[in-house]
């Protein structure tokens, strides 16, 4: 079963974001739920408009922050999940 | 469910000299009132067409406004000799149970476009609780339309202030939330760049959302560049009856609704723009939102792709957020406290004098003075 991070992902349609300040704010346009993304979760939502594997935004964060792997790629893909829960990113 | 509008009395006296708004209501009023019949007239402002409504007949009039406006109609009413045919109701339509239905409601709850706040929700309430079987609800259709097109001055909001200036200062980062504003305006026909088409039809008679999402294609008329495109509504009060904000007829109260695109896109004539228009109902008012996909027509490749929204016009900050979040759990604050020991206190028959001296007492360092009180039990009872 390939790995979460290494499939492509596209944001909804339904999804509208707001970023300022290193901080995003996401509107569900279907359902009118906010969401809130802090610096790291911004970088992700960034990395898959931009069309970047979530494997690619993790080297990113890497070479960014002082933190193991093992943790960032674990955030990445809870994080992920509740992005697809919230219907806010589908695999594209 | 329409709430406190702002409208001065001036502003109503506008509306009352638009035409050929007023002529057409009034004409549709005329013909649906029969003798004996009831009439209840929703967003009624200080309820003109309550007073035509009597004068056409009618047994019992409804005049429901939130608004401090509405208390002219008792002045307005006994100058006409109506006072004993119409009852005045000074709260939500969506809060009003009437001892007989009407046979005919009357509204214009309409803001620049008819999906506005509201109304699409007050009428939905209104037609199922307040009219009658039979009864008519006027207007009774708006046909929503849109074109692209090149308005300078409407665009310039959206890039002028926000391109390298004079000052010798980089504001380029607002740009992208002025470019999601929508504004009201009032387009002549030469802005064109497509022939209008209809984008959707709202008929409040079978209406059951308020919210739409229609897909358009647009076909340039002619070669120019497009900014934005144009939303405006052509309103059916009764069959025959109509009036249209479309450029080039006479100007209403309403506008028309310019949405910016991200960037002007240069157009041959045939070539076109599909556009996504999606109007979410969100809260009180709406977020609008416009995908908008312009290809190539020799490759068929994707030449300019927009999502905007104007979600994306207001700076959002996601701590501010949490207080709407089922998952905050908020911390008492003394403001809390002090709203606490109001609502306490209200109802033991003390006047608002008695309460806020013991408010500024208990509450020395948020309200010092008793005037301070005050004005803050004051700012508590407007919600009430």
């Amino acid at each position: 079963m390939t790995d979460i991070l290494d499939l492509e992902w596209k944001v909804s349609d339904e999804a509208v974001a707001n970023q300022v300040g290193g901080e995003t704010v996401i509107l569900h346009l279907g359902n009118g739920t906010y969401y809130g993304l802090d610096a790291i979760g911004t970088t992700l939502w960034e990395g898959l408009k931009d069309g970047k594997l979530p494997s690619e935004v993790c080297d990113q964060i890497l070479a960014e922050y002082d933190v193991q792997r093992q943790k960032v790629e674990d955030d990445l893909r809870s994080f992920l999940g509740k992005l697809e829960e919230h219907e806010l990113v589908e695999n594209s | 469910m329409i709430a406190p509008t702002g409208y001065s009395i001036s502003d109503y006296g506008e509306m009352i000299v638009c035409e050929p708004r007023m002529s057409t209501y009034v004409e549709a009023l005329k013909q649906a009132v029969t003798p004996g019949c009831t009439v209840i007239d929703i967003g009624a402002g200080f309820g003109v067409f309550a007073l035509l409504a009597c004068k056409f007949g009618a047994e019992s009039v409804v005049a429901i406004e939130t608004d401090s406006s509405i208390e002219l109609l008792h002045e307005l009413a006994q100058a006409n000799g109506f006072t004993d045919r119409i009852t005045i109701v000074r709260d939500l339509s969506t809060n009003f149970t009437p001892e007989k239905k009407a046979d005919v409601i009357i509204s214009d709850l309409r803001g620049t476009v008819p999906l506005y706040e509201s109304h699409i929700p007050t009428i939905m309430d209104a037609r199922e609780r307040l009219l009658a079987d039979g009864g008519k609800l006027l207007p009774q259709r708006d046909n929503l339309r849109i074109a692209m097109v090149h308005a300078a001055d409407a665009y310039r909001p959206a890039a002028a202030p926000w391109s390298p200036s004079k000052f010798g200062i980089d504001l380029s980062a607002g740009r992208r939330f002025a470019i999601n504003d929508s504004s009201k305006e009032y387009l002549k026909p030469d802005t064109f760049v497509s022939d209008p088409v209809e984008l959707t039809t709202l008929d409040y008679r079978t209406i059951s959302d308020p919210n739409i999402d229609c897909t358009v294609e647009l076909t340039a008329s002619h070669d120019s560049e497009a900014n934005g495109l144009l939303i405006w509504f052509d309103a059916e009060i009764a069959d025959g009856l109509t009036y249209s904000n479309c450029p080039g007829e006479p100007e209403l109260v309403y506008g028309q609704m310019f949405l910016p695109l991200s960037e002007p896109i240069q157009f041959k004539r045939g070539e076109t723009m599909r556009a996504r228009i999606r109007a979410m109902l969100l809260g009180a008012d709406y977020t609008w939102n416009w995908d908008c996909e312009v290809r190539d027509p020799g490759t068929g490749a994707v030449r300019h792709t927009f999502r905007q929204s104007t979600f994306l016009r207001e700076v959002h900050v996601p701590a501010e957020l949490q207080n709407g979040s089922n998952l905050r759990v908020p911390e008492k604050t003394a403001q809390m406290d002090i709203d606490r020991d109001f609502l306490d206190l209200v109802g033991e028959g003390r006047s608002l004098g008695d309460i806020a001296e013991a408010l500024s007492k208990k509450h020395t360092a948020q309200l010092p003075t008793v005037e301070q009180a005050l004005d803050h039990v004051a700012n508590i009872m407007r919600r009430y």
